[in-house]
């Protein structure tokens, strides 16, 4: 059974991943980044937080050192997921894209992303959340 | 490389510039502008139990986190005041361990 709350650190955490690999992909041009993050964002939205790399990452490996006590804040988790599946999209758009040649839109829609994790991860303005409330929610 | 990471940085000052304006803009209303204590809660929040306890004798206004746009954390407990203005906003423990003050700021909301 998928949880209907989530430790608000781990989509910050996987927003962080997100947006930092995109946006090295972005300036070394390595395309292979991109298609990474598609693979973990789809991987991750396909088969849940049990086989979420970043997740697994997160609570396996960096929470226990930045909080022992354990989670502090929970958040509901259908949000985040949601922005994870549009992150997902964007991301799959962008590196089909780039393998097709169109190497300006595949940049477009990755560097979209680039943009709304680093916001999402840094000043917790999560655009695909805020869609989810306004389209799914109402 | 230059242009690229200029390109990433504009890229990254539109969306700060354009998330700040439209965070300025957002309507001010909902259900955490009404008067009162608000606990936002959510079906298997652990933390809001302990929320409830420590807010005992406060008569509070709990709503489900899906029912209000702009707020994620369960638990969040908001004190908004006579003018539908949010006077304090405690989330996760620090709602519990905050409780004395979230009494107080209730109090004087209602004056």
């Amino acid at each position: 059974m998928i949880s209907q709350t989530v430790d608000v650190n781990v989509p910050r955490f996987n927003q962080a991943v997100v947006a930092v690999v995109t946006a090295v992909a972005f300036v070394f041009q390595m395309p292979a980044l991109v298609g990474l993050m598609f693979v973990v964002l789809a991987i991750s939205r396909l088969g849940g937080p049990r086989w979420a790399p970043l997740t697994r990452f997160y609570v396996t490996v960096v929470r226990p050192r930045i909080q022992p006590a354990g989670p502090r804040e929970f958040e509901a988790a259908a949000p985040p997921r949601f922005a994870q599946l549009l992150g997902a999209l964007f991301l799959g758009g962008g590196y089909a894209c780039l393998l097709a040649g169109w190497s300006a839109v595949g940049w477009v829609l990755t560097l979209t992303v680039t943009a709304l994790a680093s916001l999402a991860a840094s000043a917790r303005i999560c655009v695909g959340c805020l869609i989810y409330e306004r389209a799914v929610v109402r | 490389m230059i242009i690229r990471l200029l390109v990433l940085l504009g890229t990254l000052a539109v969306a700060y510039g354009a998330a700040g304006v439209l965070e300025r803009r957002r309507p001010r209303r909902g259900p955490l502008h009404l008067p009162g204590v608000t606990l936002v809660s959510a079906p298997g929040c652990t933390l809001c139990p302990a929320v409830r306890a420590a807010l005992r004798g406060v008569d509070v206004r709990e709503i489900d986190v899906s029912a209000v746009p702009g707020v994620r954390s369960v638990p969040t407990v908001i004190v908004t005041d006579s003018s539908g203005a949010v006077t304090m906003r405690r989330s996760g423990r620090s709602a519990i361990t905050d409780a004395a003050t979230i009494i107080s700021a209730a109090q004087l909301a209602r004056c």
